[in-house]
């Protein structure tokens, strides 16, 4: 089965710090692909480097076995790579309409019409409602975003990412912040199940239970470097995942 | 354009290139540190030389007019931070460079009410009015003495920031501010010794100057564009960058000024080589400025932000 | 961590049922506007409808600079440049002895593009306040263009003999104004279909988060370049409208302090909102006459006036009244 994303020897340095070490990770068609390690490993920095927001230093990216290192990120959305932000970056004076309207004409042809109101242009509104009707959003559909609560932010931020019709999804830390229960993050672990079969899905996560539920193959990223990568078993029993995590967080047993 | 000649305005140049600087490290300091854009900074630069010319009418001590200009602007830039300004540091920068505008104005029409609308003049002492001779070409002493006390305070401001624990708070402030104030050190009291310290640099150069430019309301206006192009070309919030700016910037506009006509006259016949010098001598330095930012749109030394 | 700034409004508004207050009040103005030829011929004055021809010019380059600073987030300081621009391509036409009112209009429209968009590409490379920098110092660019060439009027300025011809309406000053208000509705009115359409939707949404816009897969830039280039034609046509209305063409339309009060404007009518900026210019220029008649050094209260303006007023005198989604 070929790799929806395919990374190789990716590397990043600050100065003399090198946070990204030569990682190697591959995102196989409906597989979640969690990438786990303590704060300060450079999960965030990973997934940047994969948007193409920072440029790194050395390595190959391929999505679908294609390379996009030389696109910048529009491109690499364009192509079909979804996110989600650690740290919510909704639009807040837009509603959840207006959003995800923004989000569904990105990959849909170029921007520059001038007359017909953006949310009263069927070809995107259609769409548009499809998504806020699967994060269960309609009642909110006209609200301003900054009027919701957090975790509905948070589905509005997936909404989006979704709207692009990516081939592959790289989730944040979906479930920071959000507590227990149907509104939080449990809610979040259901709609990944859900998506899981359609796309590939890079997650980013330290509810360890959340990923253990979740996770087909999960990378273990300590110092920028990949020290483990394996099914839950695997790193569950890892003697080194042991070790880097001792301190830091509990690996349940 | 005989060499002599060339080598004569070259030093010009790079007279004006001290000037620039001494208003750019400054305006950048306070902006790298504080974040904070402060368009009045030509009027400090004004203050000073209105100061230093008042002094030295009332007084005829050079040395103490230098003092009052560089003093006298020096407690306004404190008056400004502690009575006002503060409220501005943490606003976005299109509401700093307003309001600062705002007070640009109102300083250029005071000035007006104050001293009159005509130039006022500050002579200089005989024993700095000598030419010397550098390099074989006779060149005023003045203007040399400029460039060397420029280079001076180049030289105090490189071992302020390298050397000193303000320094290095300086340094610290520029890259990440908010660990700084974190850290505990008194931001407020930081913020007014590099205001002060900004504005008196300012005040000094309009205080140096007075002898040889004509002090007028609104001297300050052009010279602020100038440096805020030297920022731009330096990198905004780099000492490094406003120095070889300013000294880039300088030796191009004054150089453009003089040359440029004189090669277009060589080119073109008489009328429209002084005509298109004219246009194109005062453009040469956004000429620069523009290829610079098609190739590092950050400035030549940009500040690396954490 | 910044305060937002004032160009960004605070509020949002919930959906207004029934008469809409902000369509209300912008007729009424409107209304009110058209009233002035009237009450200049009856009282025969021509000095009001002249100040006020003055007030719709500054109204339509507000409107435009709105566009790419209120809705575009893009703070140019250099707009009155475009400003200068429309004047000088009436005034050296005319100098040259064409005088064809379309073909003035035609000019400005190219000229202003042709400058307008290697600019905006120039300063769109940087953000924050390099931009704002860069765009001023081009604007001076210009400035030292027009002082510097000499036979073109140099630092006095270019007078205009003969101005745009437009059959029977050439010089009429009611011609002019009403000719002005058209002008200022017809922008307005598609501003507000611009604003709502896809193309403003991107062009908001960048001015608030462009990382966000390129994370859906849109590339900011060349829905900024032309907002930036559309806001700079709606400047050079209030220069346009400017240089008939003075018969003359100066380099003082473009210093960098025009720019600057060009702003002010907008910030005191409320930028982001559509009919806020003709408001501030109304405001502004009002109270530029009132302070004028009072001293000779009016700038001494100008300029702490400008100071409370931007620390106070952030939503602007038309931004008091509505909120910038109510209006659509």
């Amino acid at each position: 089965m070929r790799p929806l994303l395919s990374i190789r020897g990716l590397v990043k340095r600050y100065g003399g710090l090198l946070v990204t070490d030569h990682v190697d990770l591959d995102i196989l068609p409906g597989e979640i692909h969690a990438v786990i390690g303590p704060n300060g490993a450079g999960k965030t920095t990973l997934i940047s480097q994969i948007m193409g927001e920072i440029p790194c230093d050395e390595g190959a990216i391929s999505l679908d076995g294609r390379p996009i290192d030389g696109l910048g990120m529009a491109q690499r959305v364009r192509a079909g790579i979804g996110r989600s932000y650690q740290i919510t970056s909704v639009i807040q004076r837009f509603t959840v309409l207006e959003n995800v309207v923004l989000a569904v004409q990105g990959c849909r042809g170029h921007g520059f019409h001038f007359w017909t109101p953006a949310v009263e242009t069927p070809a995107l509104t259609d769409r548009a409602d499809e998504l806020i009707g699967l994060m269960g959003l309609s009642a909110w559909r006209d609200t301003p975003a900054l009027s919701l609560s957090y975790g509905q932010q948070r589905q509005l931020e997936i909404a989006m990412a979704l709207a692009a019709e990516p081939k592959v999804l790289l989730l944040d830390e979906p479930m920071a912040g959000m507590g227990h229960g149907d509104t939080g993050s449990d809610m979040m672990v259901e709609l990944l199940r859900r998506l899981k079969s359609r796309y590939g899905i890079l997650l980013i996560e330290h509810d360890m239970d959340a990923v253990f539920s979740l996770a087909d193959r999960i990378s273990v990223l300590f110092y920028g470097k990949v020290i483990c990568c394996g099914d839950v078993e695997t790193i569950r029993r890892s003697p080194e995942v042991r070790e880097a995590y001792l301190g830091d967080e509990e690996v349940p047993a | 354009m005989s060499p002599q000649l060339l080598f004569m305005q070259a030093l010009n140049g790079l007279q004006y290139g001290i000037l620039l600087f001494l208003l750019a490290a400054g305006l950048t300091l306070v902006f790298g540190i504080m974040s904070f854009i402060n368009l009045a900074h030509g009027a400090l630069y004004m203050m000073g030389a209105y100061f230093a010319a008042a002094t030295f009418g009332h007084t005829n001590s050079f040395l103490l007019a230098i003092l009052a200009g560089l003093g006298g602007a020096m407690a306004l830039g404190v008056a400004l931070d502690r009575c006002g300004f503060a409220r501005l540091y943490p606003r976005a920068h299109l509401d700093q460079v307003l309001a600062t505008f705002g007070l640009m104005l109102f300083c250029n029409e005071a000035v007006r009410m104050i001293w009159g609308s005509a130039p006022i003049f500050m002579s200089l002492p005989d024993a700095l009015s000598n030419t010397v001779m550098v390099l074989g070409t006779p060149y005023p002493l003045y203007r040399l003495l400029i460039i060397l006390a420029g280079l001076l305070v180049a030289l105090g401001l490189y071992l302020l920031i390298e050397r000193t624990r303000v320094g290095m708070l300086i340094r610290a402030g520029a890259s990440n501010r908010a660990m700084v104030a974190a850290l505990g050190v008194n931001i407020g009291w930081l913020n007014t010794f590099i205001f002060a310290l900004g504005a008196g640099l300012a005040g000094l150069g309009g205080a140096m100057v007075g002898p040889i430019l004509s002090v007028q309301p609104g001297m300050g206006d052009s010279i602020l564009i100038m440096t805020l192009v030297v920022i731009v070309i330096g990198g905004i919030g780099s000492i490094r960058g406003a120095f070889l700016g300013a000294l880039v910037v300088g030796l191009v506009d004054t150089l453009g000024r003089t040359v440029a006509p004189a090669l277009l006259g060589r080119a073109l016949e008489q009328e429209l080589a002084s005509t298109l010098g004219a246009a194109v001598s005062s453009l040469a330095v956004y000429v620069l400025m523009v290829i610079v930012l098609a190739v590092k749109p950050e400035g030549l030394f940009p500040v690396k932000k954490r | 961590m910044k305060m937002e700034s004032s160009i960004v409004n605070a509020r949002v508004a919930r959906p207004s049922a029934g008469v809409s207050w902000p369509a209300a009040l912008t007729v009424l103005l409107f209304a009110l506007l058209l009233l002035v030829p009237v009450y200049a011929s009856v009282t025969d004055s021509s000095y009001v409808l002249l100040q006020f021809s003055r007030i719709l010019v500054f109204a339509l380059a507000a409107v435009g600079l709105n566009l790419a600073l209120g809705y575009g987030g893009l703070v140019s300081f250099g707009h009155a440049m475009y400003i200068g621009i429309g004047a000088y391509c009436v005034a050296i036409a005319s100098h040259y002895g064409a005088d064809g009112g379309v073909l003035h209009l035609l000019l400005v429209v190219v000229v202003t593009a042709l400058v307008a968009a290697p600019v905006g590409l120039i300063a769109l490379r940087t953000q924050g306040i390099a931009f704002i920098m860069i765009t001023l110092a081009l604007a001076q660019m210009f400035y030292f263009l027009a002082v510097g060439l000499k036979q073109y009027g140099g630092d006095e300025g270019l007078p205009i003999r003969q101005l745009s011809r437009f059959g029977a309406l050439t010089g009429s000053h009611a011609g002019l104004y009403l000719a002005l208000l058209a002008c200022l509705g017809a922008s307005l009115l598609l501003l507000r279909r611009v604003i709502r359409s896809r193309f403003g939707l991107i062009l908001r949404a960048s001015s608030m988060d462009a990382r966000r816009v390129r994370a859906v897969g849109t590339s900011p830039l060349g829905y900024r370049l032309l907002a930036y280039v559309l806001s700079a034609e709606l400047c050079a046509l209030a220069g346009f409208f400017l240089a008939n209305l003075t018969a003359f063409a100066s380099p003082a339309y473009m210093a960098w302090t025009a720019s600057g009060e060009l702003i002010i404007m907008v910030l005191l009518g409320g930028a982001g909102t559509l009919v806020g900026p003709v408001v501030g210019a109304a405001g502004f220029l009002l109270l530029e006459e009132g302070l004028k008649g009072l001293t000779d050094h009016w700038m001494i209260i100008m300029g702490p006036v400008i100071v409370l303006i931007v620390l106070f007023l952030r939503n602007g005198l038309w931004g008091m009244i509505v909120s910038p989604r109510e209006e659509h």
